[in-house]
């Protein structure tokens, strides 16, 4: 069992309709994005273009964020999801550091939230909660989710049904049949640490 | 006799007990605020997450490391008349250790899980390694402070000792793929120059005894340019690999927004010094600037890679940093502490070997 996720880029439309899930499913605060989206501009004018590249945690194989963590804080689990232990992480940021996608987000303090003065609201109150200042967070495919049979937040959300989600050990999954028929890539392969974070289109 | 050379130094050190304690205080008083406001109140952010107390770090480790091996040379024939000094320098490098141990504790998210890095372990992270390594050196350098040369075998296997912890903190940055201006061989070598430089420009400022002085001059004449061939080998390698990432790393620092401390540190930390020392030897105040200035190029150095290391994010532009006050008053106060253990030290541990 090896979850990943495939990302065709052909579909996406840039429209952070997965960042805000992922905000909502999280409950992240002000600052913290366990999956964003880069707009960035391809080629020269007059053939530019303006592109868009969702980047979420890749779960690595051989992750070198697990690698390095000196507490063993940062764990890959048995079915490949990455994820971190916040009340081992003792705040010292090297994971960070390490990651070749710049996905990993410390917490510096207890978050004001989303309306300032007017304080935290209820959500916001609950979710808050479960994280701990001074640690380092990220994206975990939405573990809770996929363990009741979900697909990830930023998946369900995709209005372009640009994003697939499943077992990358299964040769009939849907991701890895797209992976196979699209000639998928992960992004910077050169980084050596295996993603199961595919795109198509890339 | 003693009694007036006890009662001499007592009062002679004072002020400067005094003044180093201050600056702890200050110290303290900054790490209060960063306990109880959050790391927020530091100027490293999602993506420069190593700024100032990691650069400190760095450097008080790899001067602790460089001044043992320094004790460890005089005490092997090498250095003539150092080892008449060689309490004052492991002295030195035990204080600087600390420091940088403390330096450490600053700059966790969680300090009061420090002891997760003992109780649940991660063999395979090079963090542990430098843990494990520095305090072995602890150990080994205060059995060598104590119990004295002991003929060969002590002084080589505390200089060895020494040289692994800077050998081992150099890879905290060769082995983070994420950083690919760090990434590759080089780095454990220049930590190591570098921590030798660092070490032999503070003795440069002590009032040492001519032979000693005259060796440690010639010695940083020549760390000045191996470091200086280290850093083009490094940036002509990043450049022929054709690297983009590595490429646009080494820009950032070269030619970027962070060139004034690149050229800078070139020109006052590396030439300047080079030519004070070269040509004007003679002159005590100018090899004090020299060795001043030497420091301070170091540690510039030490800053600018780290943060030119990690500016460049994953396609989100590119991060910049600025320490803050907070920062700068926690590394005041870790200086001051490291000066004041050195001076405890002096006062306290028995001045002969036993």
């Amino acid at each position: 069992m090896r979850y990943g996720m495939v990302i065709d880029l052909r579909r996406c439309i840039g429209c952070n309709a997965c960042t805000i899930a992922c905000k909502q499913q999280n409950g992240t605060p002000p600052g913290i994005f366990f999956s964003h989206v880069n707009i960035y501009e391809a080629g020269k004018y007059p053939n530019a273009k303006l592109k868009a590249l969702p980047v979420l945690c890749n779960h690595c194989s051989d992750p070198a964020c697990v690698n390095v963590c000196p507490v063993g804080a940062s764990q890959k689990q048995p079915n490949g999801i990455v994820t971190v232990d916040a009340t081992k992480c003792i705040g010292c940021r090297f994971c960070q550091a390490a990651c070749p996608y710049d996905v990993r987000q410390f917490i510096p303090n207890n978050t004001s939230g989303y309306f300032g003065d007017k304080g935290l609201t209820a959500y916001e109150k609950v979710m808050y909660a479960q994280l701990q200042a001074g640690t380092v967070t990220k994206c975990n495919f939405c573990a809770d989710r996929v363990a009741q049979g979900q697909p990830p937040a930023c998946v369900l959300t995709c209005p372009a049904k640009a994003r697939f989600f499943g077992d990358l050990d299964d040769p009939n999954s849907e991701v890895s049949k797209l992976i196979v028929a699209n000639n998928a890539q992960p992004l910077k392969p050169e980084a050596g640490t295996d993603p199961s974070v595919f795109y198509i289109g890339a | 006799m003693t009694t007036v050379a006890k009662t001499q130094r007592t009062i002679n050190d004072r002020p400067w007990l005094i003044g180093l304690a201050v600056l702890v205080v200050i110290g303290l008083v900054a790490w209060v605020v960063q306990l109880t406001q959050g790391a927020g109140v530091l100027g490293v952010n999602q993506a420069i997450v190593w700024g100032a107390y990691i650069a400190t770090f760095f450097s008080l480790a790899s001067l602790a490391s460089g001044l043992v091996i320094l004790a460890a040379l005089a005490d092997l024939g090498v250095i003539p008349g150092l080892q008449a000094y060689r309490r004052s320098l492991l002295l030195g490098a035990l204080a600087a250790y600390i420091a940088s141990g403390v330096t450490i504790l600053m700059d966790l998210g969680q300090p009061l899980r420090v002891l997760n890095m003992i109780l649940s372990l991660n063999i395979s992270s090079p963090f542990v390694w430098d843990g494990a390594s520095l305090a072995v050196s602890v150990i080994v350098t205060v059995i060598y402070l104590l119990a004295g040369p002991k003929g060969k075998w002590l002084p080589t296997l505390a200089g060895v000792v020494a040289a692994l912890v800077i050998l081992v903190e150099g890879l905290i940055l060769s082995m983070s793929v994420g950083g690919p201006l760090w990434h590759g061989g080089m780095m454990p070598v220049v930590f190591l120059v570098e921590g030798l430089l660092l070490a032999g420009a503070v003795l440069l400022i002590a009032p040492l005894e001519p032979p000693a002085l005259g060796w440690l001059r010639r010695a940083v004449l020549v760390l000045v340019p191996t470091l200086v061939v280290l850093n083009l080998l490094e940036i002509a390698a990043v450049n022929y690999s054709g690297n983009p990432e590595a490429q646009a790393a080494v820009a950032v620092f070269w030619s970027g927004s962070l060139a004034p401390l690149f050229w800078g540190q070139a020109v006052l930390g590396l030439l300047v010094p080079f030519v004070l020392l070269a040509w004007v030897s003679r002159n005590r105040t100018a090899v004090i600037l020299a060795a001043v200035l030497v420091i301070l190029g170091v540690l510039v150095t030490k800053l600018g890679v780290l943060i030119s290391g990690q500016a460049l994010t994953y396609m989100q532009g590119q991060a910049t940093y600025v320490p803050t006050l907070v920062e700068v008053g926690g590394v005041v106060g870790i200086v001051g502490l490291a000066g004041l253990l050195f001076l405890l030290g002096k006062r306290l541990l028995p001045s002969k070997p036993a």
